[in-house]
């Protein structure tokens, strides 16, 4: 299922991450702030002076509007959430 | 239950389970494999956190910029390895990707990176605290490298640094959501 559907992106903020190749992803969701790694490829640069950014996500139950993160945050573990699935970015 | 080489290789070939470039159709006897395993490799990507006399508060966001800023990165090649020192911690990343993808109607797997005795011997860990890769991870493995042993030790890329034990997982797997504020759904979007 995952990795099928069609590229979608939500905003986000980045910043060079641990290792090479990998960058620190910002996303600010209706207040809450979330963080995780991202590799290169799941990232999509907008402004690399201002790090603004689009973060690729996988679209994972579009009925539920149930979406994936590339991997999970830092802050809960955890990769899925819900958030309209009409508000996200194309590529 | 834990999966052999050879159900390792038909998770693989069936395209339930991702481990690098392996196809499926390699010899269950022979390396990577182990009888209920698979060795991983260290990348020459290593990550070591500065020293810093502030404290850090775990429940503030934005964990992965703190960690990224307040880290130094170092390429180990064939030429320069990594010398991880006694009483150090540093991360490093496996080459291998692993892709245990969910897919509904079908069995899940799940896995758990442990060390290779040879290594441990030397008071070297490639973990020590968070081994669980669960059903729906994409990526290579992060290890946590500490070194306990009383010298230092020397990290190639390309070392066979531990080992992935891969276990089918019982029952439906759904997906945990992220909380918004005690809330599921992000709302005022």
């Amino acid at each position: 299922m995952e990795g099928k559907s069609e590229e979608k992106f939500i905003a986000c903020t980045f910043s060079s991450g641990m290792f090479e190749g990998e960058f620190s992803v910002v996303l600010q969701i209706n207040g809450t702030v979330l963080s995780l790694f991202a590799s290169r490829d799941d990232l999509k640069i907008i402004d690399e002076r201002e790090g603004r950014g689009k973060l690729r996500v996988t679209v994972w139950d579009e009925a539920k509007g149930l979406i994936a993160l590339p991997s999970e945050t830092l802050e809960q573990g955890r990769r899925y959430l819900r958030y309209p699935i009409s508000k996200l970015l194309s590529a | 239950m834990i999966l052999s080489n050879t159900a390792i290789l038909e998770a693989i070939k069936a395209g339930r389970l991702k481990i690098g470039d392996l196809t499926g159709d390699e010899d269950p006897g022979q390396q990577p494999f182990n009888t209920t395993s698979i060795d991983l490799h260290l990348s020459g990507q290593i990550s070591v956190l500065k020293s810093a006399p502030a404290a850090f508060d775990l429940r503030n966001p934005g964990i992965s910029k703190f960690l990224s800023d307040n880290s130094d990165p170092f390429t180990a090649t064939p030429e320069q390895p990594f010398t991880l020192k006694r009483g150090q911690f540093a991360l490093g990343i496996t080459t291998e990707k692993i892709i245990l993808p969910i897919v509904p109607g079908q069995p899940a797997y799940a896995a758990r990176v442990e060390g290779r005795s040879s290594i441990a011997r030397c008071g070297v860990l490639i973990h020590f605290t968070a081994p669980t890769i669960h059903a729906g991870f994409p990526g290579p493995i992060t290890l946590e490298l500490a070194n306990l042993g009383s010298i230092n030790f020397l990290l190639y890329p390309g070392l066979a640094i531990c080992q992935l034990i891969v276990e089918e997982v019982k029952g439906d797997v759904v997906p945990t959501e992220i909380q918004f504020g005690g809330q599921t759904t992000p709302t005022g979007l």
